[in-house]
């Protein structure tokens, strides 16, 4: 009996959810939380973004081009912020979620290593917002290359603030979000890889064959109407390519810049190491080593003759006991 | 309340292995299992989304799964793993394991196969989970001495069929 259940919580512990899989169903899984928002006021229940009315209306007074509805909207307790988190490119309060909901935010993040993290987790955000276009059918080209400019530009910022780290010779804070920029452009890359080559990149076509029958038996309208979903579906996964390209490049860079700054933080170790290796090694040398005269004294100088030698060693041997006679008058 | 996405996530992150395990044990196979431990959480979040407090996420999502399972093997005529593999079908060994432990796995799957539903119920949340038989009792509605019974039925059936294990 003892083996039985063993080799059953043996092969439970194998079993699990990949890293892959994880995100795919996490995506999955945002992606019908935006299409079932929490609810409003309509049951009395408010789902509170972390800001205020108030302070979201002292932020918008800048938005010149906020519509006034949904001014009017963040009076009646920030559902507006709310609703707001789960927008894409396109979408109307999308510019609600990027100018105000993460401007407040980001002045949470105080010293300039949580603003760097701050902005990684922007340049995540950048990305869901990739991944949940992709899924939704109907999106205009102006998102999607929205979305690809969003890529590159928080990227960069990310990136700014990595080298301002370094700029200051403070390569382990530079390491430390260069690293986490690295992975987090490699997990959505992961699963952005994913959708660009989930059905095969014929698939329209194999779809255009089956209406078609492979023959003449389908009328012109439906042959039409089939080319121009299959036009629309190649062209949503060239816009994903690109996209897709985009973080590619981000993330090959980000781990160039990783491997250098791991490099950089080592031989300062290493330099550190050896200073003080060096300096412990004087301190002795300087404790066991006689003095610098009678270094003097025992060298003979080679340009000097024998006679010459002669008399500095009477000299100095003078000198000794001159030192040696005052040192007795001393303790007298 | 402005936690409710980020507390719900963290649920997800902290439950969504060990709904995807009971459900490979409870189905025998990995796909469907993936399939039922994402429409789980997306029903928990409905749930949480039209206003309802939850104060035990695990056994909401116990709940939902095993609602899911029972929808699973009514949806369609049940076919044996056994029959499926030897028509070519693999069940989707996770990656990590060796061949020895490969094959174990796929005898274990067979016999939880075997196995009628209730018994396999307590016995993947006893043996897979490593729920308490109090925590497995409080989940069920039942009493400990009911699911303590039961467990010890389901671990002699699964023995009982699973002689070729330890040869």
């Amino acid at each position: 009996m003892r083996n039985t259940i063993k080799q059953l919580k043996k092969s439970a512990r194998e079993v699990g959810l990949d890293t892959k899989e994880r995100l795919i169903m996490r995506a999955n899984i945002l992606r019908a939380m935006k299409e079932y928002p929490a609810q409003s006021l309509a049951t009395g229940h408010i789902y509170m973004s972390i800001l205020s009315p108030y302070v979201l209306m002292r932020k918008m007074r800048n938005l010149k081009t906020m519509p006034l509805l949904v001014i009017a909207g963040v009076l009646v307790g920030g559902t507006v912020s709310f609703a707001a988190e789960y927008t894409i490119p396109g979408d109307v309060l999308y510019p609600v979620k990027v100018h105000v909901n993460e401007n407040v935010r980001g002045t949470v993040a105080v010293t300039p290593k949580a603003k760097a993290q701050w902005e990684v987790e922007l340049v995540g955000r950048r990305l869901d917002e990739v991944e949940k276009l992709a899924h939704k059918t109907g999106a205009s080209e102006e998102a999607k290359e929205t979305a690809r400019k969003n890529i590159v530009e928080y990227t960069n910022r990310a990136k700014d603030r990595i080298a301002k780290f370094e700029q200051d010779e403070d390569t382990e804070d530079a390491l430390f979000v260069a690293t986490k920029l690295s992975e987090t452009l490699r997990g959505h890359e992961t699963v952005l890889d994913d959708l660009v080559f989930d059905e095969s990149d014929d698939s329209g076509e194999d779809v255009h064959d089956d209406m078609l029958g492979g023959g003449a038996t389908t009328t012109p309208e439906v042959a039409t109407s089939t080319s121009v979903v299959v036009e629309k579906n190649k062209a949503d996964k060239r816009s994903l390519k690109n996209i897709l390209k985009e973080v590619r490049q981000a993330r090959d860079n980000t781990e160039s810049k990783v491997t250098e700054l791991e490099q950089k933080r080592n031989t300062e170790k290493e330099k550190e190491r050896k200073t003080k290796d060096d300096q412990k090694h004087r301190n002795n040398k300087e404790q066991s080593s006689r003095s610098p005269n009678e270094e003097i004294r025992n060298v003979p100088d080679q340009n000097v003759s024998h006679e010459q030698e002669v008399l500095i060693k009477e000299n100095s041997d003078k000198k000794e006991h001159k030192d040696r006679q005052k040192e007795d008058d001393d303790d007298e | 309340m402005h936690g409710t996405q980020e507390q719900f996530l963290k649920w997800y992150d902290q439950f969504s292995d060990v709904m995807f395990r009971h459900c490979v044990f409870r189905l025998s196979d990995r796909e469907k299992a993936k399939d039922v431990t994402q429409e789980a959480f997306i029903r928990l979040w409905k749930y949480v989304a039209e206003g309802n407090e939850v104060v035990n996420a695990r056994a909401m999502l116990y709940k939902i799964v095993n609602n899911l399972i029972i929808d699973e093997y009514r949806k369609k005529e049940h076919v044996s793993l056994d029959r499926m593999r030897e028509e070519g079908f693999d069940p989707g060994y996770d990656v990590r394991g060796e061949m020895e432990s490969r094959d174990e796995y796929h005898h274990v799957l067979a016999k939880m196969e075997k196995l009628p539903e209730r018994y396999r119920e307590v016995l993947v949340m006893r043996h897979v989970d490593g729920l308490s038989v109090k925590e497995i009792a409080r989940l069920m509605g039942e009493t400990e001495n009911a699911i303590s019974v039961r467990i010890h039925r389901a671990i002699e059936k699964f023995k009982t069929g699973s002689k070729s294990l330890i040869d």
